[in-house]
């Protein structure tokens, strides 16, 4: 009976905290389909923001108990709801951004409806289908994928015996196969789990996973919809629910996923900011990106990747540069500050990670181990070519882009994503080049994870640039909260 | 490499549908604003030729899976691999509250016993032979057994060759 009502709880949770968030910054939903709508990006944040500051806790020493839980997610949906409240006595007509323009696209039709709509509805409702059967699935799977149980549920499992960061593990030799240094952000999502059906089997977790693809789609959309017709980007959705390489990765319960769905959220509320200026989207892609960097230490370099993107592409445009430079540093402190407790904690115990930073930064090292940088690049292109698996979602977004990049309208936004991709892949060839380990054995293991990071930050550019290029614009005609 | 010829067919795509659609503009432009309809159609075709297949493979792993229990599903990695689960399942209730425990034979950290092992008894604490305050032997020799471990306590056997010393204090 727990088994069957933790998740709901756990969601309810979740929910509660993240829609506190998405009504601070948008606005109050005034009917229930627009708050279904606002569902996924609620989910996302709520969990996003409640296991950022439940980590923060636990470094500084505070157990993390299902009280924890329960405190730091009601204490944030009401904060938020109080901001939202208040935001709304300052402007009534504050409310949710609604599909872009709320046109009828002009052509055919059939019967009063665009042909369009019918392939639409048709493949929303076979994609609603295809995620019950998998979350059906997910619920019985085995444990199987070796980190998942080496890395993150090792320790997931000792912070729900323990309570509180297992000091003597993380900071013995003999563990040190299981990456001590890596962010609590995931385990504590497994912990979390723990805590609600009151044991550490990890059968039904799995389902924990599942729900993290339902909420990206539904996130994805919601964002989308801002900026483009669902015939547009529903397909790119629907895509991204199939992709091999998404789903299998999702069930092993690795980090990868889960943080390369953070990055894109996030890539995408900034790519709406930078173009739309309402600072509620950057305030909410602060939150992704420093999620992403507090679920694997890629997350991190990535988030930081996709941020200079940012700040690029703001330096190159005369009109507002100081003030949304200033923005996007204030975004970037957040990010970073967000690691911080984490790196200090670490720093404190004296635990170190197998990937030497700071002589990565040394010429002569970097220099003494060019001849790596070759292999890394042709095996991570190959990864991202390999169509089985990824489905051509970069060649989709590279295209979109780079097409973007000729279309003056959409210039800024492609830029950025350009950008936002160059730089993570720079980052990943970076800690293949420094990481001490047989470069062979380590493409091999992890070149098909860690591109997931660029997949998915195509995906966000193809949700944002796709619809734009034909409306003539990426997400700047709507400012339903005057730029709040 | 394999990526730039991707991106190529995605623009000829574009190209193509404008072609077809009869897109006005000019040249470049009319060729450029047709490639995210292309992606779309792409994505669309791509989600249809693989929903059935991705579907059926969940339906099948949910059959396969659905009447096995939740605590055998989370060994898994250890019956799959052979691994003995009812000796660790044995060895994870003698070991009292707080008790750190040392591997026997030694293994290496990277094998999958180890990692495995450590995974399974925790809370217990895997420790250096010298601080550890029990001796798991997990597929030890008969002679390694016998081996007088000065300080600890004749084994407890669960099976031959699996079972567990402690220090003497410890107990």
């Amino acid at each position: 009976m727990r088994a069957d009502l933790a998740p709901v709880a756990l969601t309810a949770l979740y929910l509660f905290a993240g829609a506190g968030l998405v009504a601070a910054a948008y606005g109050v939903p005034r009917d229930v389909r627009t708050a279904f709508s606002a569902a996924g990006l609620a989910y996302l944040a709520g969990l996003a923001s409640v296991l950022l500051v439940s980590s923060w806790a636990l470094v500084l020493g505070l157990p993390f108990r299902a009280r924890t839980l329960v405190v730091v997610a009601g204490g944030i949906g009401a904060a938020g709801l109080m901001i939202a409240a208040w935001r709304q006595r300052e402007d009534p007509a504050r409310r949710p951004p609604g599909p872009r323009g709320g046109q009828r696209p002009a052509g055919p039709r059939l019967r009063g409806r665009p042909p369009e709509s019918y392939a639409v509805t048709l493949t929303g409702l076979a994609l609603a289908a295809y995620l019950v059967v998998g979350l059906l699935a997910s619920r019985v799977l085995p444990l199987a994928a070796w980190d998942s149980w080496s890395i993150w549920a090792r320790k997931a499992d000792l912070v729900f015996v323990h309570g509180t960061l297992p000091v003597d593990v993380l900071a013995s030799p003999q563990y040190a196969f299981a990456h001590p240094d890596y962010p609590m952000l995931v385990p504590l999502m497994e912990t979390a789990w723990f805590r609600a059906v009151g044991n550490t089997t990890t059968q039904a977790l799995h389902a924990q996973f599942w729900l993290l693809l339902v909420a990206f789609l539904l996130a994805g959309a919601f964002l989308a919809r801002r900026v483009s017709p669902a015939a547009m980007w529903l397909p790119l959705l629907a895509l991204v629910g199939v992709v091999p390489g998404v789903r299998d990765q999702l069930l092993t319960m690795y980090a990868d996923v889960p943080m390369a769905m953070f990055l894109a959220i996030g890539a995408l509320l900034g790519g709406l900011w930078l173009v739309g200026g309402r600072r509620s989207d950057l305030a909410l892609a602060a939150l992704f990106l420093a999620a992403a960097a507090n679920s694997k230490n890629e997350g991190l370099s990535a988030a930081v990747a996709t941020l200079a993107a940012l700040l690029v592409v703001v330096l190159t445009r005369p009109a507002a540069r100081k003030a949304r430079a200033i923005a996007v540093a204030i975004t970037s402190g957040a990010v970073l500050t967000s690691v911080l407790p984490w790196h200090i904690w670490l720093s404190s115990h004296n635990i170190v990670g197998d990937t030497p930073l700071r002589k990565g930064l040394e010429p002569g090292y970097l220099v003494d181990r060019a001849w790596r940088v070759w292999p890394t690049v042709r095996a991570l292109a190959e990864q991202i070519g390999d169509g089985a698996t990824w489905l051509y979602l970069v060649p989709l977004g590279l295209g979109v882009a780079l097409a973007g990049l000729a279309t003056r309208r959409i210039r800024e936004p492609s830029a950025y994503y350009l950008l936002s991709g160059v730089f993570v892949f720079t980052s990943l060839v970076w800690a293949y080049v420094i990481t001490p380990d047989d470069l062979h054995w380590r493409l091999q293991t992890s070149a098909n994870r860690v591109v997931v990071a660029l997949v998915f930050l195509a995906v966000a550019a193809l949700l944002q640039l796709a619809g734009s290029m034909l409306r003539g614009d990426a997400g700047g005609a709507h400012r339903a909260d005057g730029g709040s | 490499m394999v990526v730039w010829f991707q991106i190529a067919g995605v623009v000829l795509a574009g190209l193509l549908l404008a072609g077809i659609l009869r897109v006005r503009g000019p040249g470049i432009t009319r060729g450029l604003q047709a490639i995210p309809p292309a992606a779309s159609v792409l994505a669309l075709a791509l989600f249809w030729v693989n929903v059935w297949p991705a579907a059926k493979s969940y339906i099948d792993l949910w059959r396969a899976s659905r009447h096995t229990p939740a605590s055998a599903a989370s060994i898994s990695p250890g019956v799959v691999n052979g691994l003995n689960e009812g000796f660790l399942e044995w060895a994870r209730a003698h070991l009292r509250a707080g008790e750190t425990f040392a591997l026997a034979p030694e293994q290496s950290t990277g094998t999958l016993l180890y990692q495995w092992a450590t995974y399974r008894l925790a809370p217990h604490q895997l420790a250096v032979p010298a601080a550890a305050d029990a001796i798991v032997f997990y597929g030890a020799g008969a002679k390694d057994l016998r081996r007088a471990r000065p300080g600890f306590s004749a084994p407890l056997l669960y099976a031959p060759g699996f079972g567990i010393a402690w220090r003497r204090h410890a107990r």
